[in-house]
């Protein structure tokens, strides 16, 4: 799943509004069964930092704990992990329109295994006269869906 | 006792899936949550945006109410993603432009 955008009416930020909007999210994860989910974070904060240090370097200050941002910081809290910057993102000037690809996943998540028609009753079957000694093949395997 | 305070404004907020007549309210709260103009505001976040995306996935479309109006919003599309490789799509791309 992929996240597009979530955002809170200023008066509301900060009051947890966004968390169970988040929790909302995991739970459908959980009942679709799905992979996970992944979203580019608008990592903020960078505005005040940008001229001191490059995107990598802020994110990674932040993923380790020794900065905070608005948006990265409280995703992270709920479990989110960075995996890669994206440049070019979207147009916001404040991380200089990068994002960084952050991924959820759910812990509940088990593939879903669909066996393939077996088709071995029909192998033991003698087959008519006029087909020769061609037999139908068995198949067997396992097929995995999201 | 600030935790407490907090406990209690978290119970006043009601979650739910997202609606039709929800998606007028959404310019507002994106124009006041963005700091942009109303105007501005109503072309990037059209309602019918919204009740596009309640259409094609309802399920991932929830909206945050206090006491009936809609203060937070939250949207997610299905998507196929080998959860390996880096991800670099821009979000144009990824949502078709919404």
């Amino acid at each position: 799943m992929y996240g597009v955008e979530t955002f809170v009416h200023p008066e509301y930020q900060s009051r947890g509004v966004g968390s169970l909007l988040m929790n909302a999210r995991f739970d459908l994860l959980r009942k679709l069964n799905l992979r996970g989910l992944v979203a580019g974070s608008l990592f903020v904060g960078y505005d005040e930092a940008a001229d001191q240090m490059t995107p990598e370097q802020y994110v990674a200050e932040v993923v380790e704990g020794r900065r905070f941002d608005p948006n990265l910081s409280k995703q992270l809290r709920k479990g989110f992990q960075v995996r890669n910057l994206i440049p070019e993102y979207t147009e916001e000037p404040r991380t200089r329109n990068y994002a960084a690809a952050i991924v959820w996943l759910n812990p509940d998540y088990r593939p879903r295994v669909v066996p393939f028609v077996q088709q071995t009753t029909l192998a033991s079957h003698k087959p008519p006269s006029h087909l020769g000694s061609h037999t139908a093949s068995g198949g067997q395997g396992i097929a995995q869906q999201q | 006792m600030i935790a407490r305070k907090q406990y209690t404004e978290k119970e006043q907020f009601v979650i739910q899936p997202a609606a039709p007549e929800h998606t007028e309210a959404i310019p507002v709260l994106a124009g006041l949550a963005y700091g942009i103009d109303e105007e501005l505001a109503k072309d990037w976040f059209a309602p019918e945006q919204y009740r596009s995306r309640i259409a094609h996935f309802p399920e991932g479309q929830f909206i945050a109410l206090d006491n009936g109006q809609v203060v937070g919003m939250t949207s997610s599309m299905r998507f196929q993603w080998n959860g390996e490789d880096a991800f670099l799509e821009d979000w144009d791309h990824t949502t078709e432009y919404g």
